[in-house]
């Protein structure tokens, strides 16, 4: 790691140059330990490790019923299966206990979630950074929104849908409703802190050098609320998902009611393997989500990450 | 820059100004300058030396038009100063440069905020030659975040420079600088001073900044602010081009007589770190993005 070479400095090209011509074995002899490999890959090593283990005490625990019978606790070779069968279908007809599993059924239920999901998101999204950037920037909007803002987004989202139901009913519209109230705070009150928090200094820099109102908007108060809009993003897309596994169990469903029913009517079923199969779906859908929005947080504001460390 | 302020034509006055700023947790208004008179003609280097807190900043705020006085009047070019102008421009304490622009976009700001009439490519070659004159070249493309504290300083100074306004405000730019970092940004802005001609305020803590780059030197009183004395600088200029400025036979008498001006303020400084903390705008979560800079209204 000494050597590692920053291209950024000017200053340093020399001594690299120097360095080359005569420590160059030195490099190789570094870079093929088995110390750098650990050092390098010691978090995949680990994770496969970790992971494997994981999967065999899950499959002896379950073969061995120590947390009860397979109806209640699958094991994992049943959960892949499951999943193998509810993604790729090919399933051979096997009868009664097994009436849920259908080919595809996972896939056809989470698409049933993504389109519910993605619609949601996107209006939870499109809504709320204006909102947020209007009581932000204008303390009339902000002292009229504020009270509902902070109660609603205070107040857990699931004691809400009894007056929803009364007012909507059990449809499909209750569904996006609940899903984008628990969605939309905290891209309200995050926009809202990063327009609050602009740092002063700036918007006098931006006056001395002559931006009206709308230019401090544009050229400071925008760009400099952009990462925390993102990081309110990231956390409305967990608080989306979160509501849509909560919505589908509540309105329920004949057949396709997405994956979050899919869960909730399995387990019932007492279809163990299918339950956490879907789970398993839901959290790899999960995590792909959210490791994909921290990457793209990196990339909006990159002076954040690093004065952050 | 050479002649040290005789027959030169008055540019900014302040005239028996009261300034200050509100405290809003507390909701006071603190009284920054109280009835101070003094008086920059155009093309001098005038320096405030002061204790911290004594409102040296609230009197640079009012002259860029981020703060309104209270009372008295503070004229530019014989009209009352209303709101920041392209004839004045600042150098801030904590840089205050975008973290989202490369040094050149920064450079660049002041050209996006006011009309003008030059081209895209003359734009360009300005922010180039500002480049150049503050030691930024080969940096053109960095963000601020993967430079040197010095190194955003120039940026901040080259912002400053790049659209040759009449005066330079400089709020203490180099108190956050390197010791040999601070001396190569003073023989630098000395050198592009001289150069185009301009007026400068310029905020300091330290005595021999002061004597190396003032014409005049105003010794601020602790709090509420007032003139105490003025002192010249009668040493010829390029002072920081070569040799040391600490040899010249003037230099001595100039300090000693400064530090008995400030000494008594400095130990009588009591709530000295109040205006830093207040001035400086960080960490303060409840000031709205859209209210004025000042927010100070007297009538509160």
């Amino acid at each position: 790691m000494a050597q590692t070479v920053n291209p950024q400095k000017p200053g340093s090209e020399k001594n690299t140059d120097g360095a080359a011509l005569t420590a160059q074995p030195r490099i190789q002899d570094a870079n093929w330990t088995l110390a750098r490999i650990w050092t390098r890959y010691r978090f995949v090593i680990v994770t496969v490790i970790n992971l494997t283990i994981f999967f065999i005490i899950w499959q002896l625990v379950a073969h061995f019923e120590l947390i009860g019978p397979h109806l209640i606790f699958p094991t994992f070779s049943d959960t892949f299966r499951a999943l193998k069968i509810g993604w790729l279908g090919g399933q051979a007809g096997d009868g009664t206990s097994f009436e849920l599993l259908r080919d595809f059924v996972i896939a056809k239920n989470a698409w049933e979630s993504l389109q519910r999901y993605a619609i949601s998101m996107f209006i939870a999204i499109g809504m709320g950074i204006p909102i947020g950037l209007a009581m932000g920037g204008f303390k009339w909007v902000d002292a009229i929104l504020s009270p509902y803002v902070w109660t609603l987004s205070s107040i857990p989202r699931l004691a809400i849908y009894a007056p929803l139901v009364m007012i909507m009913g059990i449809g499909e519209s209750i569904k996006y409703a609940l899903i984008i109230l628990t969605a939309i705070f905290p891209v309200i009150i995050n926009t809202w802190a990063g327009v609050k928090t602009t740092e002063q200094s700036l918007i006098n820099a931006a006056k001395v050098f002559g931006a009206g109102r709308g230019q401090i908007y544009k050229k400071v108060v925008l760009p400099y609320t952009l990462p925390f809009v993102v990081s309110g993003i990231q956390l409305s897309l967990s608080r989306g998902l979160i509501g849509v596994v909560i919505v589908e169990f509540l309105t329920g469903a004949s057949t396709l009611g997405g994956l979050g029913w899919l869960i909730f009517r399995s387990a019932s079923a007492f279809n163990s393997a299918l339950t956490y199969a879907s789970l398993m779906s839901l959290a790899v859908f999960a995590l792909i989500l959210v490791q994909g929005t921290r990457s793209i947080e990196a990339k909006v504001a990159p002076w954040r990450q690093v004065s952050k460390t | 820059m050479t002649a040290t302020g005789q027959a030169r034509r008055p540019l900014i006055v302040a005239d028996s100004m009261t300034a200050g700023y509100e405290l809003e947790r507390e909701r006071k208004l603190l009284t920054a300058l109280e009835d101070v008179s003094l008086t920059v003609h155009e093309g001098e280097f005038l320096v405030l030396v002061g204790p911290s807190g004594c409102g040296k900043t609230t009197f640079v705020n009012v002259i860029a038009g981020l703060v309104k006085p209270w009372a008295g009047t503070v004229t530019f070019n014989g009209k009352p100063i209303d709101g920041p102008g392209e004839d004045r421009s600042m150098v801030f304490q904590d840089y205050a440069i975008m973290p989202w622009r490369t040094v050149e976009q920064n450079i660049q700001l002041p050209f996006e905020l006011r009309p003008h009439d030059f081209s895209k490519a003359d734009v360009a070659a300005k922010v180039q030659s500002i480049i150049e004159d503050v030691g930024l070249v080969g940096f053109e493309k960095s963000f601020p975040y993967e430079l040197s504290g010095g190194m955003r300083q120039r940026v901040g100074l080259a912002r400053a420079m790049v659209t040759q306004p009449k005066v330079l405000l400089a709020d203490e730019p180099f108190g956050a600088v390197d010791a040999m970092t601070r001396e190569v940004l003073q023989a630098q802005l000395e050198a592009l001073v001289m150069n185009a001609g301009q007026t400068v305020v310029f905020i300091t803590h330290s005595i021999d900044e002061a004597i190396a780059l003032g014409d005049r030197i105003a010794v601020i009183s602790n709090r509420p602010g007032k003139v105490r004395e003025i002192v010249e600088v009668d040493m010829d200029r390029p002072r920081l081009a070569e040799g040391e400025i600490t040899s010249h036979p003037r230099y001595g008498e100039l300090r000693e007589h400064l530090w008995n001006l400030v000494k008594d303020e400095a130990l009588g400084a009591k709530d000295a770190h109040r205006e830093d903390s207040e001035m400086s705008g960080e960490s303060r979560l409840d000031r709205l993005a859209t209210s004025p800079a000042t927010t100070v209204d007297p009538r509160i």
